[in-house]
């Protein structure tokens, strides 16, 4: 399955996505969309080792698939990361009824039989 | 209320200082995320999913309009011009930089108001009764011990590295409207036999994934107590709690665990240690704090009850809300008003940089100058004439503030969920505009009474799913959302946590579920009877064969 890396801006949590060349991009459609595990897993071990020099923090691998040219995060918390609340449009956030192929209700854009990491643990 | 002195002043500016010398350092590559998550946290600056996020105390959650204007100030300048009023009495601001937190706080102490201690394993904020100080059925004002308390824990160096947070209310009525038995320590101020006020002391409340409600571990405590009992209880939690496992570590296990009496004996051994020493509390020290909450110069005023009914009786939808949020003050000629966020399709709790400094003027024209925070989600303008209601009602109407449904279905408690937090599993904000919207007929939630509904996008229970009349839990489901409905809970003087209803529920089912539980205890609610006390006598049953159906019912 297509992966990306996605994390959150050192400077100011945005969410952002490895972009091709190493750098960052606050656009999905920018991001860079890793075909193969190994190598993701790479990636990913690569900016980690960047500790406190990185730009970012908390990065993941996350599963995405691409459909007619655009990627779609599969987990709804990805997703969300990715376009922003879904219930605030007065201030900024993305106007989910507006985004062809998403709806506000739940699992409208979901895979059964797919797993997340549960990080229910408070700070 | 509570004026920071000199040093309290100097304090928050140099600890502003001193974290805007941290995040430098974090910027400059010279701290790990591992090295300066902690000294982040402390000041109350969290990573969510899209940003930082900010969180505030408001003390027993009052605010002075000057304290407010700055909230409102910080919301614009250092956020997306809004914040989100918490079940703590908080304030949390979802869109903060990195880079301009120091500033946001350095900005926010100058009106004496901090992060400090909003995060981190250490007593949280002290909540208390958003009505204290006012309400008729009160015993005193309970934020003075509040007060007391929140000097006395601040930076304690011995109860800064607690086993887990540690959160305390107090409610100076028998009437509890702080939510105090579902609190690590809860505390209920009443009288003796002797006439003497003092506390009855709970311990080991709280929700999350392991709910209990607090047990009386002392039926009377004096007043001049109050410190050292509660010192003996947080060392005896420093000394047994559990710090092996994060989600065992709250004070509630360990209670529970051992059973409150050997709790109890062990906090007995504790405080006969200490209770006469420098802790005992002087007379002088509680006056002194007292006077920082001696009441507003309220004018002699005759009861306007007359004249007001007049008034209800020539505008009914005036008179809807007077009965709706308007609450009895102790003062004649005054009357206690409930400012709604919980207009239909608004986000619970959530409040505009220009609606917190409309509030704030509406406070200086009609209150003292003061707000209050509920655990609602609510505000409160707590000193208003009787007289200047209708006057009132008409602003709070202009600004969307007056929706008539305090304690009814639509004032519904909803965390900021999978919208916002990083450790949910589903979004709670959708939920309740969903069910806002299936209830917008102000009409029929006022047939319906006294309801709460609250909701939770994970077992973390931000949003007291567990004591809600109905709870609600977001759920992960094999990847989907699905929403996990409790009933029976209740966070009064008579709390009681929620019995599951059944499997969850996706999304476009709540509201049909709700209709559905609302129309069975329509059917068999006797006389005015209220929904809790409905619930409670008929069982879970009915409600269950009415949301899925006999069959499934019976197998779950």
């Amino acid at each position: 399955m297509p992966q990306m890396i996605i994390a959150n801006r050192l400077v100011d949590g945005a969410v952002v996505f490895l972009a091709p060349g190493a750098g960052w991009t606050t656009a999905l459609a920018s991001g860079v969309v890793i075909d193969d595990e190994a190598e993701a897993q790479r990636l990913l071990g690569a900016v980690k080792q960047l500790e406190a020099r990185s730009p970012v923090i908390d990065p993941q691998v996350i599963q995405v698939k691409v459909e007619g040219g655009s990627v779609w995060p599969i987990e709804i918390r990805e997703l969300i990361r990715a376009f922003g609340p879904t219930v605030r449009t007065d201030r900024g956030d993305t106007d989910w009824e507006a985004m062809p192929g998403i709806t506000r209700q739940s699992g409208d854009r979901r895979e059964p039989g797919v797993t997340r990491v549960n990080k229910n643990s408070k700070e | 209320m509570y004026r920071y002195d000199e040093f309290d002043q100097q304090f928050v500016a140099q600890r502003a200082a001193q974290f805007r010398r941290q995040v430098s350092r974090r910027l400059a590559g010279e701290l790990t995320e591992d090295q300066f998550r902690p000294l982040r946290l402390m000041n109350g600056l969290y990573l969510q999913l899209h940003a930082y996020m900010l969180r505030v105390n408001t003390p027993y959650g009052t605010l002075s309009s000057r304290q407010m204007r700055q909230l409102a100030h910080v919301a614009r300048k250092y956020d997306r011009g809004f914040g989100h009023f918490t079940t703590r009495q908080n304030i949390q601001y979802n869109w903060i930089k990195l880079a301009e937190a120091p500033d946001a706080i350095a900005d926010l102490g100058e009106v004496g108001v901090t992060s400090i201690q909003s995060s981190g394993n250490c007593v949280r904020n002290i909540t208390s009764d958003q009505y204290a100080g006012c309400a008729r059925d009160e015993l005193a004002d309970p934020r003075v011990y509040c007060e007391l308390l929140r000097q006395y824990s601040f930076l304690h160096p011995e109860f800064s590295y607690l086993p887990r947070k540690f959160k305390i209310a107090i409610t100076g009525s028998p009437n509890d409207r702080a939510a105090v038995a579902v609190h690590d320590i809860g505390m209920r101020m009443h009288n003796n036999e002797r006439g003497e006020m003092g506390f009855e002391v709970l311990v080991g409340g709280g929700l999350g994934r392991t709910p209990y409600i607090g047990q009386t571990i002392r039926k009377w405590l004096a007043p001049e107590h109050l410190l050292s009992y509660v010192e003996a209880i947080l060392r005896v939690y420093n000394m047994h709690g559990r710090r092996d496992n994060i989600h065992k570590a709250r004070i509630k296990i360990i209670v529970n665990q051992m059973g409150i009496d050997k709790f109890r004996e062990l906090v007995d051994q504790e405080w006969e240690q200490t209770k006469d020493g420098v802790l005992k509390v002087p007379d002088d020290e509680v006056a002194r704090i007292k006077a920082y909450f001696a009441p507003p110069p309220y004018e002699k005023l005759a009861d306007g009850k007359a004249e007001l009914t007049m008034l209800r009786k020539a505008d009914p939808i005036f008179d809807r809300w007077v009965r709706g949020n308007v609450v009895d003050h102790k003062v004649p000629g005054y009357a206690i008003v409930n400012v709604s966020l919980k207009a239909p399709g608004r986000v619970p709790g959530d409040i505009t940089a220009e609606t917190m400094d409309a509030v704030a003027d509406l406070a200086d024209r009609y209150s003292f100058g003061e707000i209050r925070v509920n655990h609602r989600q609510n505000l409160v303008l707590v000193d208003v004439k009787q007289s200047e209601l209708h006057e009132l009602w008409q602003k709070l109407v202009a600004l969307e503030l007056a929706t008539p449904n305090l304690g009814l279905l639509t004032d519904i408690i909803c965390c900021p969920g999978l919208d916002y937090c990083a450790l949910a599993n589903a979004r709670a904000i959708p939920i309740a505009q969903d069910i806002a919207h299936a209830f917008s007929d102000i009409d029929e939630i006022q047939r319906i009474g006294h309801f709460t509904i609250n909701i939770s996008g994970c077992m973390n229970a931000c949003g007291h799913h567990h004591v809600g009349h109905i709870g609600i839990l977001g759920v992960d489901k094999r990847g989907e959302e699905f929403f996990q409905l409790t009933l029976g809970g209740s966070s009064d003087q008579h709390a009681s946590l929620g019995d599951r209803l059944g499997p969850g529920l996706p999304q476009a089912e709540v509201p049909g579920a709700i209709r559905k539980i609302v129309d069975t205890y329509f059917t068999m609610r006797a006389n005015d009877e209220r929904f809790i006390d409905t619930y409670r006598r008929v069982g879970i049953e009915p409600f269950k064969v009415s949301v899925y159906g006999a069959e499934t019912a019976r197998a779950h």
